[in-house]
């Protein structure tokens, strides 16, 4: 089941001579439960990519189909819900709301639609993210690979059609890294969740199912790992 | 406040509090005029009554006069008195007095008209609010039906703030849901259909030899020849005695029925009862085997406990929750499938380690490693890589891999060619 398709995406700025093509008609579509890597050096167009995926950027041309939505033919209102209802996101640096606790963070996305939490969800996302009894600490009581795992929470607490990561590891050493990275992937088999990751670490991109590699603002390669 | 985040309840409120405004104006504008009706009678009154008083005793006229100014406390009582000797009292005074009369008649009037007006238009107001609620609801309805009859084309998401809207985002959610099992389904069917179409393919085979011998054995040979007939024939049924057994277990597991005990296991443990039955093959190939916890160094091999040929690590077991027995299997057939793809000499290096996640067993050989374009599909049932055996019918992995699946498990391979393979199995931890 096609949970996301991009068609003929272009992002370009200024104009004429000066002109910077940061993504050009880039095509591809994901399946509902993959897990895919995006990587690609420093200006590549990964990052403009998933912002633009991500509902915070608009294209210059082309499509973004999230869940059969045109998300691009939404006024601003109206995406911010989709957003807001539709897509986890994961940021290198985390930001999580710092006068917010961790249980709060987590159910913002909730809390922001006032609706009531679920309290067995909560629950089995922060067993399984291993923050239970660090519920009511603050961001700045956490340690990166802590408040990276809160991010995580908050991303997948509205069981939402995409979960995008900007380089969910870029900020954390090894080890916290490997385990975000195992989390990420365990929360894609076991709730089917779809997850696209941009990352420039080789490595952490080998876990994926799949390794989508951006050159110049175009997609040079496709390659299934594993199915 | 929670209420007002939905836009139909906002509008709601907003035309309540115009209609307050409204009729706040309404209310002093016919507050004015039952003042000036009032006025215009009290008037109509005194002035009649000074008028009839003044004209026949024209020198009362500055005593009345004075009254009118500011009325004494004497006059007051005197008049009361003459009222009410003639039955005017306050009482009955409004209804006996023609111009009060009047007034009090359009005054009733008026207040009628005021309050009929005000519930009319609140009526109105609530009345098209609940009518737009339940249109929204039937709307919902109608959507319903439609996933009902199968009809997933429909998106009724309409990206607001307010309940309702997250309500048509929750059933959307609930059509997808749908469809995915639909597909599923369907899936599924064609898998049956695939391994069963498998199935018999892989028995052919074993049949078709099984029907040549037969038909050779048929025309009665010397014994010499016999017994060799019989012999490949009972090959052949032992095959496909063994066929037919692995796949009905993979089968019960695919399909979900089989029923995993839950017990401790350690890994250690079952590390060392998996290479029991593969020894021979090991110690033949003269293949290295190093047991050990992921920290444990490989070239430590000099100092450690022997066993069985095998070297350990002096590290603590890991253990997880599961079914000792199929688990066994499971990494059984792994460790022989490396044992067949490590050339002699080679080198296989068994890990298990722990973390607040998954429990995980790696099993790594330094042999022919697994062609790129292979890796995707090597766990599919029958599947043979472009280095199998001949004999191999590709059961082995696919096993391993419906047995780990069935624990909450899940098992991964990375290889390259001509340096090995490694394969990483975990047992995820929460339920």
């Amino acid at each position: 089941m096609e949970i996301l398709r991009v068609e003929n995406l272009s992002k370009i700025y200024g104009k004429g001579q000066t002109q910077v093509k940061a993504l050009d008609q880039v095509s591809f579509s994901v399946k509902k439960g993959e897990f895919v890597a995006i990587i690609g050096a420093s200006g590549s167009g990964k990052s403009t990519l998933m912002h633009i995926l991500g509902g915070v950027d608009r294209p210059t041309s082309g499509k973004v189909f999230i869940d059969n939505t045109d998300i691009y033919s939404l006024n601003q209102t109206k995406l911010a819900i989709f957003r807001r209802r539709q897509i986890g996101l994961i940021y290198q640096f985390y930001n999580l709301i710092p006068i917010l606790n961790v249980e709060e963070n987590i159910t913002l996305p909730l809390l922001l639609d006032e609706r009531k939490v679920d309290k067995a969800r909560l629950k089995e996302i922060v067993d399984t993210l291993g923050l239970s009894d660090r519920l009511h600490h603050l961001p700045n009581e956490l340690s990166g690979g802590q408040q990276q795992r809160v991010s995580i929470g908050r991303a997948l607490i509205n069981n939402p059609a995409l979960v995008l990561a900007d380089e969910p590891t870029g900020n954390l050493d090894s080890k916290n890294s490997k385990e975000i990275v195992e989390l990420l992937k365990y929360s894609n088999k076991r709730y089917h969740q779809t997850l696209i990751m941009i990352t420039h670490n080789h490595e952490i991109a080998l876990q994926a199912d799949r390794i989508l590699t951006l050159d110049d603002g175009r997609i040079v390669k496709d390659e299934v790992i594993r199915s | 406040m929670s209420i007002l985040k939905n836009p139909e309840a906002k509008q709601l409120y907003i035309m309540l509090a115009l209609l307050t405004a409204v009729f706040l104006c309404l209310a002093f504008l016919l507050s004015r005029l039952e003042l000036y009706l009032l006025k215009e009678s009290i008037v109509e009154n005194i002035s009649a009554a000074i008028g009839a008083a003044a004209q026949k005793y024209p020198e009362a006229e500055a005593d009345i006069l004075l009254q009118l100014k500011e009325a004494g406390g004497e006059s007051i009582n005197f008049g009361k008195d003459l009222l009410k000797k003639y039955g005017y009292h306050s009482d009955n005074i409004l209804t006996e007095v023609g111009s009060l009369q009047r007034f009090t008649y359009i005054n009733g009037i008026l207040t009628v008209l005021f309050s009929a007006s005000l519930c009319m238009a609140l009526v109105i107001v609530f009345t098209i609010f609940m009518k737009n609620q339940y249109k929204r609801i039937r709307e919902v309805t109608e959507y319903a039906k439609l996933v009902q009859s199968q009809d997933y084309t429909l998106d009724i998401r309409d990206n607001s703030e307010g309940d309702i809207s997250i309500l048509k985002n929750e059933i959307y959610k609930i059509t997808t849901l749908l469809r995915e099992q639909a597909e599923a389904l369907r899936a599924d069917k064609i898998k049956l259909s695939d391994s069963i179409a498998d199935i018999s393919h892989q028995l052919k085979t074993p049949l078709t030899s099984l029907i040549v011998l037969n038909d050779l054995l048929s025309g009665d040979p010397d014994p010499q020849t016999r017994q060799e007939f019989l012999h490949r024939a009972e090959s052949q049924l032992e095959r496909m005695q063994w066929l037919v057994s692995s796949l009905l277990k993979l089968s019960k597991l695919e399909a979900g029925t089989v029923v995993m005990k839950k017990e401790l296991v350690s890994a250690r443990s079952l590390i060392e009862k998996a290479l029991e039955p593969l020894m021979v093959q090991i110690d033949s190939k003269q293949l290295n085997v190093i047991i050990g916890n992921d920290s444990c160094n490989k070239t430590q091999s000099a100092d450690m406990n022997e066993i069985n040929g095998s070297d350990h690590c002096a590290v603590d077991d890991v253990s997880f929750t599961g079914d000792f027995n199929w688990t066994l299997e499971a990494v059984t057939n792994i460790i022989k499938n490396c044992v067949e793809h490590t050339p002699n000499g080679g080198q296989i290096f068994i890990s298990y380690d722990d973390n607040p996640i998954y429990t995980s067993i790696v099993i790594s050989d330094n042999g022919k490693g697994i062609h790129k374009s292979d890796l995707p599909f090597i766990f599919q049932r029958f599947y043979k890589g472009r280095n199998a055996g001949d004999d191999s019918v590709g059961i082995g992995l696919a096993m391993a891999k419906a047995i780990i699946n069935e624990q909450n498990g899940d098992i991964t391979v990375d290889s390259e060619l001509g340096k090995g393979t490694a394969f990483s199995i975990k047992f995820y931890k929460s339920s």
